[in-house]
């Protein structure tokens, strides 16, 4: 959002032929400075049947595609007629994405009939919701051939890792409420557009499960460097040297009142995580500190060199995890220029390799030095293998269930602990000075690891540090990670400890606002009242 | 090395091609741990205009039964290694070749390793594209004994210098013949696991449980359809209608 902003893009809509059952056909063209991308969107009425929010549904009030150029007659029968085949399509060779979406029907359904009456929705009702539409899958790198993404290369605007899907999302956002004002006109002569202030408010929705935790297995690479880039901006924020009456102090009391506000205003109904009242409370204790260090230059009554880091150092012992990881990502507006810059050097292609000439006694020191925590999990109790991690036939849904109850799964999941610790017994029965190569020759199942551990031995965020396949482990940790860490989602609701639902764009500019380059806080929007 | 596509050819991208794979070779006695260093040999082998996907449809039923812990070193004279691969498929001896090829280059700056007793020889033909991926340049000399000199190269961090295979893969996929890919598709899904009303309740927000109840997501936004997630068959359903 940064960059579109800073490049001021410009967005528009092309085509909007919808008709007034939802059905038809919609047309975005995105021009950044040096290239011009397409969204193709079909539109259909809501279907009750077989309608889920997870990948087994077989019924999307949306499908798209966002393609490189203008959207050209053949691109946009080609996606009419591929898109609805899913894993039996074939994208068009200038297309990045694929993906879907659903109403939520109740708030979609209730902002259409106030806006065909003349009225702005109700803000309680939106604020329960926060989306019109919610994201249900965005496919690309190569999935029903589309591009893969480390061919674009850094030249291409949407080359860094995530910004095609991210630009789709945000896509999907647009035409959530040009959809609604657009059928709201379809109904009444009297229906007006939504607020500007609502429409930024609305994010896009999005449901995330299981399939992350198979993508943080499986790009170790680039989770670490994205990781490790937001963990050198919290800490080049942490060593400022700021004094009383220092402009930042101010801003960043700022920005945690925001917070404070938005997790006060928030509706959502936490179970795994802290509710919002209790992060608001935290937050308010975070403003008092900080109203402290302005007024006096002092942090908890005494004077200190670097007192950002004195203050995260307290909050992340007196704090909920929440509160204090909120505090620690307000720190990146403070060095907004470096993050950017890190942000933009984050990469890590996908593929491991073999160090051949390393030997035995030299890998199996580096896994007791890395990995002491696997190592050190039990992995001969009962619950150690509990769980079963597989994909359905059923539109591959990842899916994590008692091993007894799908005795004959194939089990996807990455057993780091168990895996290590066979590793490592292996490699104490080999003459130490063996090469690994020899070594693989006759142990061939453990060349996936070894070549894991010699490839990423210079990351240091790169493997959850998890037995996923325990009685104890909560897969939502790992699915927020990617969606609130990642992502930039808010609001993430969970359930059942595997899934989340939580809002993409909360807040953010609309096309007008990137167009005009206005710039400003967009995160932790405030409830638009009157 | 643009392929050219026709009606009867498709565009398929390295992720796909890895997917299919990894999942046809799960379906082997390969250990796991094997399968996921190994999904990119057939599509080289696609890509170098070789067996590929055909060759791996072909020879399916052989491959079931494959065990690389055969593979063994037959002789060693400084740099120069004889490897013998047991009767296991060259696809299979691949790793364990550019693994000693590397070590080789490693300790003496060039080595050579002859393959013998290797089912399709001509296959380790990819060994030689795939090394380039460790920093080694290597020569392939073939006949039913291939043998493949390596040296060492300096990687340069640039994809499309270093590994020139694999960056044509990435910007162009290759062409397969369409009836070939959706046979190998299929013959993939073998690998994942039939829905069942059980399965379903492993994913997603809500589980319903026999007697109806829902655990889970209390809220209700999208209207979830409850006896789709009870039904059993419809993804059947989706995939045969779905499909050509």
């Amino acid at each position: 959002m940064n960059r579109m902003l800073r490049e001021r893009w410009d967005i528009s809509v092309q085509r909007f032929e919808v008709d007034a059952t939802g059905e038809g056909t919609v047309i975005y063209s995105i021009r950044t400075l040096r290239q011009e991308f397409s969204f193709i969107a079909f539109s259909r009425p809501p279907s009750r049947k077989a309608r889920t929010g997870r990948i087994i549904g077989q019924a999307w009030d949306m499908m798209g595609t966002l393609n490189e150029g203008p959207a050209t007659e053949g691109d946009i029968a080609s996606a009419r007629e591929e898109l609805p085949k899913l894993y039996r399509g074939r994208a068009t060779p200038n297309a990045l994405v694929w993906c879907r979406a659903n109403r939520s029907m109740r708030i979609f359904d209730q902002t259409l009939a106030a806006l065909a009456s003349g009225k702005q929705p109700d803000i309680d009702g939106l604020a329960e919701v926060c989306y019109l539409m919610r994201n249900t899958g965005l496919d690309g790198n190569g999935t029903f051939g589309t591009r893969s993404f480390p061919s674009l290369g850094t030249d291409h605007d949407l080359g860094g890792p995530l910004q095609a899907q991210l630009l789709t999302a945000y896509l999907m956002r647009e035409y959530s409420c040009d959809l609604v004002e657009h059928l709201a006109r379809h109904q009444s002569e009297k229906a007006v557009p939504l607020d500007p202030a609502i429409r930024r408010y609305l994010g896009v929705g999005n449901g995330s499960a299981l399939g992350l935790i198979f993508f943080v297995h499986r790009h170790p690479k680039l989770i670490g460097s994205w990781i490790e880039a937001r963990e050198r901006a919290i800490a080049l924020a942490r060593g400022l040297e700021l004094d009383g009456g220092d402009v930042r102090v101010d801003m960043l009391l700022q920005l945690v009142r925001r917070a404070a506000t938005f997790r006060r205003q928030d509706r959502m109904v936490y179970e795994t995580f802290a509710s919002s009242a209790e992060v608001a409370d935290d937050l308010e204790k975070v403003a008092v500190a900080l109203v402290e260090l302005r007024e006096t230059g002092m942090v908890g009554g005494t004077r200190t060199r670097y007192p950002l880091d004195t203050l995260a150092n307290w909050f992340a012992e007196e704090l909920r995890p929440e509160a204090s990881e909120t505090f620690l990502s307000l720190l990146i507006e403070l060095v907004p220029d470096e993050a950017d810059a890190l942000a933009a050097r984050v990469a890590g292609t996908d593929e491991v390799n073999v160090s051949p000439a390393q030997t035995c006694q030299d890998l199996a020191q580096e896994i007791r030095q890395q990995y002491r925590w696997a190592l050190e999990t039990d992995m001969s109790s009962p619950e150690a293998y509990r769980y079963v991690w597989y994909k359905s036939e059923s539109a591959e849904e990842p899916r994590r269930g008692a091993r007894d109850e799908v005795p004959d799964a194939l089990d996807l999941g990455l057993d780091v602990c168990g895996g290590l610790q066979a590793l490592v017994a292996d490699l104490e029965e080999q003459e130490p000075l063996l090469p690994v190569s020899r070594f693989l020759m006759k142990h061939p199942e453990h060349r996936y690891l070894t070549a894991r551990v010699q490839t990423l031995a210079d990351l240091v965020y790169h493997t959850p540090t998890a037995n996923i396949n325990a009685e104890d482990f909560t897969p939502i940790h790992l699915v927020r990670l990617m969606n609130a860490g990642i992502h930039g989602i808010d609001k993430t609701r969970d359930f059942l400890r595997r899934n989340l639902r939580g809002v993409l764009y909360h807040g953010a500019p609309g096309p007008d606002d990137i167009r005009a380059g206005r710039e400003g806080v967009w995160a932790y929007p405030a409830e638009p009242r009157p | 090395m643009t392929p050219a596509f026709t009606t009867s050819t498709l565009r398929i991208m390295p992720r796909e091609m890895r997917m299919m794979t990894e999942r046809v070779f799960s379906l082997t006695r390969l250990p796991k741990g094997f399968v996921l260093t190994a999904t990119d040999i057939v599509m080289y082998s696609q890509k170098l205009g070789l067996g590929g996907f055909a060759l791996l449809e072909t020879r399916f039923d052989e491959l079931k039964e494959a065990d690389p812990a055969r593979i063994e070193l037959l002789s060693e004279q400084g740099s120069r290694l004889d490897l013998g691969a047991g009767g296991e498929h060259a696809w299979f001896v691949v790793p364990t070749l550019v693994d000693l090829l590397g070590e080789l280059a490693a300790h003496y700056g060039s080595g050579s390793v002859r393959v013998t007793n290797a089912a399709d020889p001509d296959e380790l033909r990819v060994a030689a594209a795939l090394a380039a991926r460790n920093g080694l340049s290597v020569v392939f000399s073939g006949g039913d004994e291939p043998l493949l000199t390596a040296s060492s190269k300096t990687l340069s961090g640039d994809l499309k210098r270093d590994e020139p295979l694999l960056w044509d893969l990435l910007q162009n996929g290759t062409a397969i013949e369409a009836e070939l890919w959706w046979r190998v598709y299929h013959l993939a899904q073998k690998a994942l696991t039939p829905d069942s009303v059980v399965s379903r309740r492993h994913a997603g927000p809500l589980i319903v449980n026999d007697d109806g109840t829902v655990i889970g997501r209390k809220d209700n936004d999208d209207e979830t359809d409850l006896s789709f997630l009870t039904s059993i068959g419809t993804g059947k359903t989706r995939k045969e209608s779905a499909g050509s």
